[in-house]
């Protein structure tokens, strides 16, 4: 079993159909096939060995596509980095990866440039690199098959868990990338008719694998943005082309500031949305606005998709029933189940979850239950028609005076008045209460936010305890690449401000 | 994990869609689902325990489902036997798998009261038994969801394999059929608006599982017959409700003979073969006449159906396709190693939906498999180079010849594109001289005729001499099992008694 089978699969089925538009050029899946045999083969020639590491650290391109293919089939292991990685956070995963080869832009090369010669990097692939791509393509050949691995070997690596402390590097097996992407197809009903916009970053597991690795799966084709550029996502839109959107909530709440939005988006039919929890208020506009609903899925990196919401019946505020063959537990602290209904840690286990964590046996361990459960470290509870609520991060639990308070509950509130953009609620150490439930806030352009009349509209919404005794007002909230919102720098800027 | 979720999922989303319909009268997902609910709680107030084996013995009915569904949800393991077996068939199945209660009709009585003295069988249901599935779902009232159960726990048991020896009860998990039937339902893009014909018998696998879980689960209906009937059939399709035609080789050879097949299949939008090896020629005539393709799969009850899938994308007549999602597919030698691509070897199977084992057999549960894990099917095949999948032969029905192979496979094919040929089967009988004799039995079509010299010459012109029958039988009828299958094993006993 090798998931890059896939490609080779829709490349026998649909040779001329196009896989990758970027910048108004396509690429067909025979030519994209051909590029990723090329890099195999290549690679094989500069001595690479099937279980191998090899770093990818570049925003998206076709390129990054054939050569995360070209890894895959050479049976190596690709080590997916964020592309706006520099310096230390960078040379602290190559480090702690050690990829032999690793495929760049040329901005990173001064920062790779020490690592090499310490040993810990063999080749550096890039524009004025030890060589380029072009040359490694040259060298390849572009009938291959790909090299069988089995379906337990890992495929790729995938960091998670932010830029401070241990890095977490995900490894997911052949069989875990096969079985979520063909959940996807499934659930998304994909077909090779599908134009999915793809702005997300790769490295991240919603970009890698919900996007891409699924369409590339159901032949459909893949239209890349670097990154997400507003006009740009909606005049490509307006062309008719694009029938799938995928994003996270922010650019949702974004979009919906748009005049006309329902002409602007064409022909789209699918919208979807993941990686931070959705307030319903959102979904709500979407679809009164455009017309379609925003399917949603909850996932993480360890374990892909684990629910989804849902093409038969979608319930708004909830992330959707458990998808075929994943199971799901609601455990306590001490790992027992709790009653159907009771709000619990997210338990998973199935095809679909990693085998661990690269060179950290003890963060493994701990990632687990007995029997293979693996611990979300998310707290939910199931409907009685088994769907899905996500009732926050176990970490972002905020105790005030000794109340328990999920920010989510707030934001939710705060997301049905009209002048809040964004929102984000955070628990504050505080001498009195433990923690201080706090408030940040980015307005709507051209609108106030009036706290006292705020204040005043969340205690007749909210018990006294929930309701955030502090509130900033900020232009623009601080995001990851992929659009979560970071609530530590939050903290972290708000904490180091005050000193 | 529990399958029976599937029913739960689809009363779920589609209450009042119909879920099975028998003689003109149809029942909804909700009405379906609220039955099954009644057995199960009926069956788990009479006693019934987690794992237990509960029997079904019956033709295929919308009773049957229900039943099968409740024994599901109560958690039990549901064992599947034909309603064909002997009397001494049926006292060697029961006291090997040793059912609890029994659901079964009424005409096996007799047999059954006089087994149940022998302390195998606690409860006969059926009318005129010790209970009558309306009084055992008296017994049970209020709402009921499934009891969770393992992945690896048994779901059912389905007996293959004749009845010599110790019999063969394949033990499927709750994984197992959830995987195949998924797979189904993703290869044949089912959806809620199909009507599938459901005439196989729910005790073999290609009616269990390719046919009705995964119809089941993809939330269309069953047109069900309690057996094969030609009338029957084409009245159901003429009706214009069948979506779906499943069926086997020999039907659809007998289908052929009709005059305006096209107008007698009504709206049916979609064909599939299993259980038997397809004749190239009978495709082809299929295509001409009705302008559909037969889709076909191959597969065994250890396999809980579909390994291969021939194929929406792209379908090669003479291939059985390429592997579903998830599984794997090798060509071993009689060492256990892989052979090189293209040549012809043992096919070896491997994923979630290969069986658990035998049950009380660990004899032929542990020959069946490698020791690596991988399953040894006991047919030959060929992989190309596209990865299509190519039978060539049952292992055992190999004909040995003065020293050569002779696959009888091959010589049926040839046999099949003559027009006079309706159905055919080449054995190898006994002979002093050759080892094994190649002798041909055929059914010509109606208001046809054989004429063994003239076939024979035709013959010559198309094989190696040692392949061309020595001998040649016309019959009026073929043997056949229940699933349509022609008994090879049956011809030979036959022949040899009468010699």
């Amino acid at each position: 079993m090798n998931c890059a089978q896939n490609l080779e699969v829709s490349a026998f089925f649909f040779p001329d159909r196009p896989a990758i538009r970027e910048a108004g050029t396509e690429t067909t899946y025979a030519q994209l096939n051909d590029q990723a045999n090329r890099i195999a083969t290549g690679l094989i020639k500069l001595g690479l060995n099937p279980g191998e590491l090899v770093g990818l650290c570049t925003p998206n391109s076709g390129d990054w596509i054939a050569f995360y293919f070209g890894v895959l089939k050479a049976g190596a292991v690709a080590v997916t980095l964020s592309g706006l990685l520099t310096g230390d956070e960078l040379r602290n995963l190559v480090n702690h990866s050690r990829p032999r080869f690793i495929f760049t832009v040329g901005e990173k090369l001064k920062d790779l440039e020490r690592l090499r010669g310490s040993g810990g990097l063999e080749k550096v692939i890039c524009p004025a690199g030890d060589l380029d791509l072009q040359r490694l393509m040259a060298m390849g050949s572009g009938s291959f098959k790909a090299v069988n691995r089995d379906r337990a070997d890992t495929a790729a690596v995938l960091y998670t868990g932010g830029t401070t402390g241990i890095p977490k590097g995900v490894l997911l097996p052949h069989e875990a990338i096969s079985f979520s992407s063909h959940s996807i197809a499934y659930y998304e009903r994909s077909t090779e008719n599908d134009v999915g916009i793809c702005f997300l970053p790769f490295n991240h597991v919603f970009g890698q694998m919900h996007i891409m690795n699924s369409t590339i799966l159901s032949a459909g084709c893949l239209e890349l943005l670097p990154a997400f550029d507003m006009e740009q996502a909606l005049s490509l839109m307006e062309t008719g082309r694009v029938t799938k959107f995928f994003a996270v909530p922010t650019v949702y709440v974004r979009l919906l500031n748009t005049h006309n939005l329902k002409n602007r988006i064409g022909r789209l039919r699918y919208s979807f949305s993941a990686a931070a929890s959705m307030a319903v208020e959102i979904v709500k506009q979407w679809k009164e606005r455009t017309g379609l609903t925003i399917a949603e899925s909850y996932g993480m990196t360890e374990a892909m998709p684990l629910t989804y919401n849902h093409f038969y019946r979608h319930v708004v505020g909830s992330v959707g029933q458990t998808v075929h063959g994943v199971e799901i537990q609601i455990r306590d602290k001490a790992g027992n189940l709790v009653d159907q209904g009771k709000e619990g840690e997210i338990c998973v286990r199935g095809r679909n979850v990693m085998e661990g964590y690269l060179n950290d046996a003890e963060g493994t361990r701990a990632a687990f239950w007995e029997g293979g459960w693996l611990r979300t470290g998310d707290i939910g509870q199931f409907d009685a028609d088994g769907y899905l609520y996500i009732v926050d991060r176990l970490k972002d639990l905020i105790i005030t005076g000794g109340e328990n308070v999920y920010p989510r509950e707030v934001e939710e509130v705060l997301y049905t008045r009209s002048e809040v953009e964004g929102c984000a609620v955070v628990g504050l150490p505080d001498k009195e209460w433990g923690e201080r439930v706090t408030a940040f806030i980015a307005p709507k352009p051209g609108q106030k936010v009036v706290l006292e009349e705020l204040k005043t509209f969340l205690k007749t919404r909210l018990s006294p305890f929930k309701v955030p005794k502090e509130y900033i007002i900020m232009n623009e909230l601080p995001k990851s690449p992929t659009g979560k919102i970071l609530k530590r720098e939050l903290r972290k800027r708000f904490i180091d401000g005050s000193k | 994990m529990n399958i029976s979720n599937n029913l739960e999922n689809a009363a779920f989303y589609f209450p009042n869609r119909p879920a099975l319909s028998e003689a003109g009268k149809e029942t909804t997902y909700s009405e379906f689902n609220d039955r099954a609910n009644l057995v199960a709680r009926g069956l788990l107030t009479s006693g019934v325990k987690l794992g237990e084996h509960i029997g079904l013995l019956a033709p295929n009915s919308a009773n049957w489902l229900i039943f099968y569904f409740g024994v599901l949800k109560a958690g039990a393991v549901a064992v599947t036997l034909s309603s064909l077996l002997t009397p001494d068939e049926m006292t060697l199945l029961i006291n090997h798998s040793r059912p609890r209660f029994l659901f079964t009709s009424e005409e096996k009585l007799n047999h059954l009261k006089k087994l149940r003295k022998t302390g195998v069988l606690e409860k006969v249901i059926c009318r005129g038994g010790d209970l009558e599935l309306q009084q055992l779902m008296n017994i049970g009232t209020g709402s009921f969801k499934p009891l969770d159960r393992d992945r690896r726990d048994t779901a059912a048991i389905l007996y293959t394999g004749g009845t010599t020896g110790t019999p063969k009860g394949v033990m499927l998990s709750h994984e197992n059929i959830n995987t195949s039937g998924h797979n189904v339902a993703f290869s044949e893009h089912s959806t809620e608006n199909d009507r599938a014909l459901s005439f196989l018998p729910f005790n073999h696998v290609f009616g269990q599982m390719h046919i009705m879980n995964a119809t089941i689960l993809s939330c269309g209906c069953l047109e069900i017959l309690p057996a094969f009937d030609l009338d029957r059939i084409l009245a159901a399709m003429q009706s214009g409700r069948v979506t779906k035609l499943f069926s086997v080789p020999t039907v659809y050879a007998r289908l052929l003979t009709l005059e305006g097949l096209k107008e007698k299949l009504g709206r049916v939008r979609y064909c599939f073969s299993a259980a038997a090896s397809m004749a190239a020629e009978i495709v082809r005539q299929w295509k001409e006449r009705t302008g559909l393709t037969i889709y076909e799969g191959y597969g065994l009850t250890e396999s809980a159906s579909a390994v291969t899938y021939n194929h929406y994308y792209r379908h090669v007549i003479g291939s059985v396709g390429t592997t579903v999602p998830g599984v794997e597919v090798e060509i071993r030698d009689k060492y256990g190693n892989r052979v090189r691509q293209g040549q012809e070897g043992e096919i070896c199977i491997r994923g979630h939906n290969i069986m658990k084992g035998y049950l009380d057999n660990p004899e032929e549960t542990r020959s069946a498999f490698w020791e690596d894990g991988w399953f040894r099917s006991g047919d030959v095949g060929l992989l190309d180079e596209d990865g299509y999948l190519y039978i060539v032969d049952r292992i055992k029905d190999m004909i040995i010849t003065g020293g050569e192979n002779v696959y009888p496979r091959e010589v049926e094919e040839v046999l099949y594109t003559r027009q006079e040929v309706e159905g055919c089967a080449v054995v190898g009988v006994p002979d002093k001289e050759w080892g094994e004799r190649v002798t041909a039995f055929i059914t010509p079509k109606p208001g046809q005729n054989v004429v063994p010299e003239e076939l024979k010459a035709f013959l010559k012109t198309r094989l190696s001499p040692f392949k061309v029958p020595k001998e040649y039988i016309v019959m009026s009828e073929l043997p056949k099992s229940p699933a349509g299958k022609i008994l090879k094993r049956e011809l030979k006993k036959k022949y040899l008694q009468q010699k």
